[in-house]
């Protein structure tokens, strides 16, 4: 029984994977960013939507991990109440590598973004002005967390 | 369009003018005050840094004030209140108001010194206040405290810790009675709880002292107020004075409810003051006789004459115009309404060198078409662009930098429509939802072009395609430059060479069989372009090895040329970095499809329907804020790092007018 239904077993651990790991990552980024956001409006106020947007940068791996949970689980035929496909268990292996980009870099670049946050929010403090530049700096290391996005869509997609 | 042609500006005039030119240039804001140096002996710098120190403190019990008066007045603010812009303020309102500027500072001095007595005040009830608890427990004794004797009995007051009896308390002194002599010993237990025990204790006076040790051992203390009369006198005293203060309080609240009344004139009083500080500043940068003073400074080229026209009508002075273009020249942009939005972006990174072209018009048209493509939602892209429409209509009078930013959006989201179309986006699968479980019957919009979510290898290549283009108009953007600057040369060796060499690697790609594949398309090229392709290939990649090191001799020359040649893996890493196109247009897209299936699980009765809208609402809310935020970001980077670096070197100065720098108020005022 349990060998029968171990491909849809390890096809759901990886979309559970990619939404937790990546889910994690995200609440410790954006945790870390809005401590510091904290620490700037107690002193300036006004700073408050600059460094809300920087607290947030961090917030989307958490979206994208949930993204391709979700498009896998349709995939799955887990979402919308249909039949349930069979997954041999080599697809149900396919399934689950195909969200481990997702899941690893989500987590490891959502709580590096936030750590770059945190260091941008100084820039915010000290040159308002230059508060677009500071929001690049993060936006660099999500680059990676996109494009490993993109692979796991692309995978998905692809079984 | 363009960058805007300054000029060096120098006035010569009389002294007793200064102030009057000085304002004059403030409230029209036209000139850049230069600082001079000066060696020479008739001209001097006036010192004016007392005058900052002075005007910086009023500043600073002006904004206290204004501050103040709105703790006591808020501003009915609504949500929209920063988009209403400064009051605009004539000339002669302005003199009008400026008169009476003592009298407000007056006003603002006042106001502080209130606040100052109001916390006095609360301040001062918090001792009294702790002594009335401290007496509470001693209400009941109608003597003073501070123990009070006759010719032969001594009497003081105490506490013990925990709850007592007297029989207890008769008991314990009667034990520690070592010569049987306490016989003369009344306790009376004024007030206890389970914390303490109060008693008063009246003996013979020879005994005093030795009951009271006793006492001691067993964990008598005195109580922490004396005061000369009863306890219960004692408080109605202390009432009385918290009463005093708390009406004082009222009194200056009141004075001070009564001045907020007049918080517009402290608002203009601290923009007057931070003008007037302003001008102080500069001051210090222009030099002067004993007669005259001189100034030097930029001016937008436009600006002169009108200039040179409205002072001449005023005043006995000298003005002389230069043209300046060099690097030391402060940059100011002027494009027109469509590029202006993307102006703040430029800025964001560099400003571009004067003698450097300006980018915003290219930046503008590649920003909004990438916007578009990442946010990708025809609805979603309405809501902004009503969003934004009806701002810029309602609030005409708003600040020029807040009226860039929102027709920046306005022009993205007509940009996101567009592409929502294109994608058949219209908040993400709604019309499917809807159709299919209210009326039974699923209706999908056809997408105008494809749906990325079914193709994504498509988008991604279309991605890919639209990012070359992006880097080979930056690319163009280089040779133009070179072109402007006559260095014809590099124009080959950086720009020619390039295009030969990545024209040449994109044919030969394109005709693999991986790469059709990969993207699902079949065409094959004619041999004879394939052979163009090979040889373009080669031309470039020669030139590039033999030319990019060409500062350097020798074998050098060849390592330095080998590594421009290597500068090809840098555009393919740039052009995969343009499949966040495909990812984020993706996640607009998905994510909302999410939100309508959890909004249409909850039902198609009245209370689902009414759910199903909430969660809709909320749900549709949160996602645009996302991803427009993502799209900003995005589309900021891919303008920042993969076309910026392939032409742009910025770096030039901020045109920063001497100006009326003012938070409430603005001039109207136009030099004529």
């Amino acid at each position: 029984m349990f060998v029968e239904n171990l491909g849809i077993v390890l096809a759901l651990t990886g979309a559970v994977l990619s939404a937790l790991l990546a889910g994690i990552g995200s609440a410790i980024g954006v945790s870390r960013a809005g401590k510091a956001a904290a620490g700037v409006c107690t002193d300036q106020p006004e700073q408050f939507a600059k460094v809300l947007i920087l607290q947030l940068l961090p917030g989307t791996q958490g979206i994208y991990g949930l993204l391709v949970a979700f498009i896998a689980l349709s995939r799955i035929g887990l979402l919308g109440g249909g039949e349930i496909a069979a997954l041999t268990i080599s697809e149900g292996i396919l399934y689950l590598l195909a969200c481990l980009p997702m899941a690893f870099v989500g987590y490891f670049s959502a709580v590096a973004q936030g750590n770059t946050s945190v260091a941008s929010m100084a820039i915010v403090v000290k040159q308002p002005t230059q508060a677009g530049k500071a929001m690049i700096f993060p936006a660099m290391v999500e680059t990676y967390a996109i494009l490993a996005l993109l692979i796991s869509i692309l995978v998905v997609n692809a079984i | 369009m363009s960058v805007m042609p300054m000029q060096r500006v120098t006035i010569c005039a009389l002294k007793k003018n200064k102030k009057d030119i000085l304002n004059i240039l403030q409230r029209t804001g036209t000139i850049q005050i230069n600082d001079i140096d000066s060696d020479d002996s008739a001209f001097q710098k006036a010192d004016t840094s007392e005058n900052v120190i002075a005007l910086t403190k009023k500043i600073q019990v002006a904004e206290q004030a204004l501050k103040i008066m709105q703790q006591y007045q808020p501003d009915e603010k609504s949500m929209f209140s920063s988009l209403q812009g400064r009051t605009i303020i004539t000339v002669e309102e302005y003199q009008n108001k400026s008169e009476k500027s003592d009298e407000m500072y007056e006003t603002a001095e006042r106001t502080v010194e209130l606040a100052r007595k109001v916390a006095e005040c609360q301040a001062a009830v918090i001792n009294p206040q702790n002594q009335i608890e401290a007496l509470e427990p001693w209400l009941a004794l109608d003597v003073p405290l501070n123990s009070s004797q006759t010719k032969s009995t001594a009497s003081f007051a105490g506490s013990l810790k925990g709850a007592w009896t007297l029989n207890e308390i008769y008991e314990k002194l009667a034990q520690l009675d070592e010569e049987n002599s306490f016989d003369a010993v009344s306790v009376e237990i004024i007030n206890s709880n389970k914390n303490q025990t109060c008693i008063f204790v009246t003996c013979s006076k020879s005994l005093a002292a030795k009951i009271e040790e006793s006492l001691r051992t067993l964990g008598f203390t005195p109580p922490s107020v004396t005061y000369d009369v009863a306890p219960k006198h004692a408080v109605d005293e202390l009432n009385a004075s918290i009463k005093k203060y708390a009406d004082d309080k009222l009194a200056y609240e009141e004075e001070i409810k009564g001045l907020a009344q007049q918080k517009e004139s402290m608002r203009f009083l601290v923009d007057f003051l931070n003008m007037k500080k302003d001008e102080c500043e500069v001051a210090k940068n222009l030099i002067q006789s004993k007669n005259t003073f001189y100034l030097e400074g930029y001016i937008l080229k436009e600006k002169a004459p009108k200039l040179a026209k409205c002072l001449n009508s005023k005043f006995d002075i000298a003005l002389d115009f230069v043209d300046s273009a060099d690097e030391d020249t402060p940059v100011a942009l002027k494009n027109n309404a469509f590029v202006s939005g993307t102006e703040s972006v430029v800025e964001s990174y560099s400003l571009p060198a004067s003698n450097e072209p300006d980018p915003t018009p290219v930046i503008s048209i590649f920003y909004y078409f990438f916007f578009g493509l990442m946010l990708g939602d025809f609805v979603y892209g309405l809501i902004m662009f009503l969003g934004c429409f009806i701002m810029l209509r309602k609030f005409k009078n708003m600040e020029p930098g807040t009226k860039k930013f929102l027709r920046m959006f306005m022009y993205c989201s007509i940009s996101t429509m567009f592409w929502g179309a294109m994608f058949g986006s219209y908040m993400g699968d709604i019309v499917d939802v809807v159709s299919a479980n209210w009326f039974g019957n699923k209706v999908t919009i056809p997408a105008l072009w494809f749906v990325p979510l079914n193709e994504p290898m498509r988008m991604l290549v279309y991605s890919f395609a639209f990012g070359l283009i992006h880097m080979f108009v930056g690319l163009g953007m280089l040779g133009y430059k070179d072109i402007k600057n006559k260095q014809y040369l590099d124009f080959l060796y950086d720009v020619v060479f390039w295009y030969a060499l990545l024209i040449g690697l994109i044919l030969m790609l394109l005709n693999t069989s991986l790469f059709q594949s990969m993207a699902g398309m079949s065409f094959t090229f004619p041999p004879v372009l394939m052979t163009i392709a090979q040889w373009m290939s080669i031309v470039g990649a020669v030139g590039i090895i033999l030319t990019s090191g060409r500062e350097s001799r020798g074998f050098k020359r060849i390592l330095k040329g080998l590594y421009g040649l290597y500068g090809v893996s840098g555009w393919l890493s740039d052009v995969l970095s343009y499949s966040r196109l495909l990812a984020l247009g993706l996640a607009t897209g998905v994510i909302a499809s999410v939100i309508n299936q959890m909004a249409a699980m909850l039902g198609t009765g009245v209370i689902g329907t009414i759910l199903f809208i909430v969660v809709l609402i909320f749900g549709h809310a949160v996602n645009i804020g996302i991803n427009a935020l993502g799209a900003y970001v995005h589309t900021n980077r891919l303008q920042f790092v993969e076309f910026f670096g392939k032409f742009y070197d910025g770096g030039g100065k901020t045109f920063k007018p001497f100006a009326a720098n003012t938070a409430y108020y603005k001039f109207k005022e136009d030099l004529e």
